[in-house]
């Protein structure tokens, strides 16, 4: 099996249509740490030290506050204000702060920008997965390693990891490259203020967060393509459920149930940013669903023809 | 043991049920030789391969491969079977080493081995060239370099001259005769008949997704081939036919000559009964032998113009 996986894996890093894919989101990263470095101005020193002392007032008002709502601190009934947890509070006072210096670049605020990211990459891993096996039904070449590997379900699972894995780990890397573009912005014309120990392993996780949901959703693409034989039925399927999730949202009973609510759930865990599902549950619903997918694109595998 | 072995296998495609691909087809392959596997084109051939090689699932039947059942157990012996199915399909965008890399990997092969395949098929110039961009031969070469790789003792070749030129096609008929050899069996599908008869020591052919013969080449020609003569005539073929014919000859008439089913020991009958009606013969021999007369025979197709003159 390791074998195997280790061919997929240079099967997909081979590629070139990814391999021109992958400069071109590395060459994005940079582009847009340009952007932001021009987007910002520089602020002459005396403001700074303002804006620094400002900072640490917030902080302290920050800190009494989530103290407050660590220790289950409510509002009077009469406010008719649900309790706020802890992540709420973090959200209120990171928005607070981030009106009170807003003309700087807080690097802090990356973890917000890689929750946004979410969608679009995972929609991306979608489209990477399905070419990765489309292209392979396309070519015929699943016909040709077929007659080296019968083990059809095998293959497939060798396939589906390489590829899933590949997927989370491009992911992680561009945002790993976006968080190290955006360094010199924070350096020069922004602060690294809120970035400590616990900063950057709530950043680390939301960052394999992103890249989980990506690869799970690039795991579906997969499955769906091997399903269909072609890499335009996936995508197409893609833009389509796009479509039907944006109306299907506004009806309760279905909202539990969709993918973009859930790949919410998974990437703006720690933000709190109103997901309704927790992490755990959305996590458990996506991978539920891209299995489901795996399974039944290696069922059908097994008992097709295969030209 | 037989190195494959086809019992009763029936193949239909959806959409096309009433008329199978392959219908209750049987046969077997002995271990170590060339088998031709004959049959115009539609006749079912690439189906019985991809059966054998357990790309498609029968209907019903079962073949066994190297003792196994197919595909089933086929992955307890894929290591030692090497194949080549139509046109061979890589992924177009990766050179042809890498495309054999991909291949080999599980399986451990050395980039030697790999190398030295391709100087094999003659192809170690262009192993660099994306597949893509190979001509038709050298997809067959890259194809067959594939099937030789695993250093198979069977090697199942469907249409292994498809595209090469007369020099590429001579190299592969020598190239397999040196593998059969070497004691491999050799599974060798083709429609070119003189490649057949040149290599292989027994076939099977089959029509309609039936098969209709099967033995060595010398038992095919000896049982099923009808004696014939040629007679060619100054003028009036109809004419001669009609002569023939009034004293019970069998004849058929074709565009410069006759053909008179009767053995050679009739030909003296024949010149003269030609003879009294003033028809002058002006050659008349022996119809030669060959697998594509047999073929022609069974099969009741038209050999393909590529397989040279008759």
């Amino acid at each position: 099996m390791m074998g195997l996986l280790k061919a997929e894996v240079r099967r997909f890093e081979s590629r070139r249509a990814l391999r021109g894919l992958g400069i071109s989101l590395l060459a994005l990263c940079f582009l847009y740490g340009a952007y932001a470095y021009l987007q910002h101005p520089r602020l002459p020193k005396s403001v700074e030290v303002k804006r620094n002392e400002l900072l640490a007032q917030v902080d302290a008002g920050k800190a009494a506050s989530i103290g407050r709502c660590q220790r289950g601190f409510r509002q009077p009934p009469e406010f008719d204000i649900p309790p706020q947890t802890k992540d709420e509070c973090e959200r209120e006072w990171s928005e607070y702060l981030a009106s009170t210096d807003k003309d700087r670049f807080h690097f802090s605020e990356i973890r917000k920008l890689f929750v946004s990211l979410g969608l679009p990459l995972a929609f991306l891993g979608w489209f990477i997965g399905a070419t990765f096996i489309g292209a392979d039904w396309h070519s015929g070449s699943l016909a040709t390693t077929l007659t080296w590997e019968p083990r059809r379900f095998r293959l497939l699972l060798a396939k589906a990891i390489a590829c899933a894995g590949m997927i989370f780990t491009i992911v992680y890397v561009l945002l790993t490259l976006l968080l190290v573009a955006l360094l010199p912005v924070a350096n020069f014309k922004g602060t690294f203020h809120g970035v400590d120990a616990d900063w950057w392993t709530a950043t680390a996780l939301t960052a394999g967060r992103v890249a989980l949901v990506s690869g799970m959703f690039g795991l579906i693409g997969f499955s769906i393509a091997a399903l269909a034989r072609n890499t335009a039925a996936a995508v197409g399927l893609a833009f389509g459920y796009f479509l039907i999730d944006g109306f299907a949202r506004s009806t309760e009973r279905l909202d539990p149930w969709l993918l973009v609510e859930n790949l919410e759930g998974v990437v703006s865990s720690s933000l709190g940013l109103g997901a309704a599902y927790s992490t755990l549950q959305a996590t458990g619903l996506l991978i539920v669903y891209s299995a489901t997918a795996f399974v039944m694109a290696g069922i059908l595998l097994i008992y097709r023809d295969v030209a | 043991m037989n190195a494959i072995e086809v019992h009763e296998l029936t193949k239909r495609y959806r959409g096309t049920e009433t008329k199978p691909a392959v219908d209750q087809l049987s046969f077997s392959v002995p271990e170590k030789g060339v088998f031709g596997f004959l049959g115009p084109n539609g006749s079912g051939k690439t189906t019985t391969i991809r059966c054998i090689l357990g790309l498609c699932r029968p209907n019903s039947g079962d073949c066994k491969v190297l003792g196994v059942n197919s595909p089933k157990e086929l992955s307890q012996v894929v290591g030692q079977i090497g194949s080549m199915v139509e046109a061979p399909r890589f992924t177009p965008g990766f050179s042809g080493m890498l495309n054999l890399e991909l291949l080999a990997a599980p399986h451990r092969i050395p980039r030697r081995k790999i190398l030295e395949t391709l100087e094999l098929v003659g192809l170690s110039e262009s192993a660099g060239r994306s597949f893509g961009h190979y001509s038709l031969g050298m997809k067959q070469r890259l194809g067959l370099a594939a099937a030789l790789l695993k250093n198979p003792s069977l090697l199942v070749l469907d249409e292994p001259a498809n595209g090469l030129d007369p020099a590429g096609m001579h190299e592969i008929r020598q190239l397999i005769r040196k593998l059969a050899d070497e004691d491999r069996t050799v599974f060798l599908s083709s429609h070119l008949l003189r490649e057949v008869q040149e290599v292989c020591d027994r076939v099977a052919i089959i029509s309609g997704g039936h098969l209709v013969a099967t033995g060595t080449v010398n038992e095919l020609m000896r049982t099923i081939f009808t004696p014939a003569l040629v007679v060619k005539v100054g003028a009036g073929l109809k004419k001669a036919a009609a002569v023939l014919e009034q004293v019970r000859f069998q004849v058929d008439i074709r565009s410069d000559s006759l053909r008179v089913i009767t053995p050679v020991t009739e030909a003296g009958r024949v010149s003269k009964a030609l003879a009294d009606a003033q028809i002058y013969v002006t050659e008349l021999r022996e119809e030669e032998a060959s697998l594509e007369r047999i073929f022609l025979q069974l099969t009741q197709e038209p050999v393909d113009s590529d397989d040279g003159p008759s």
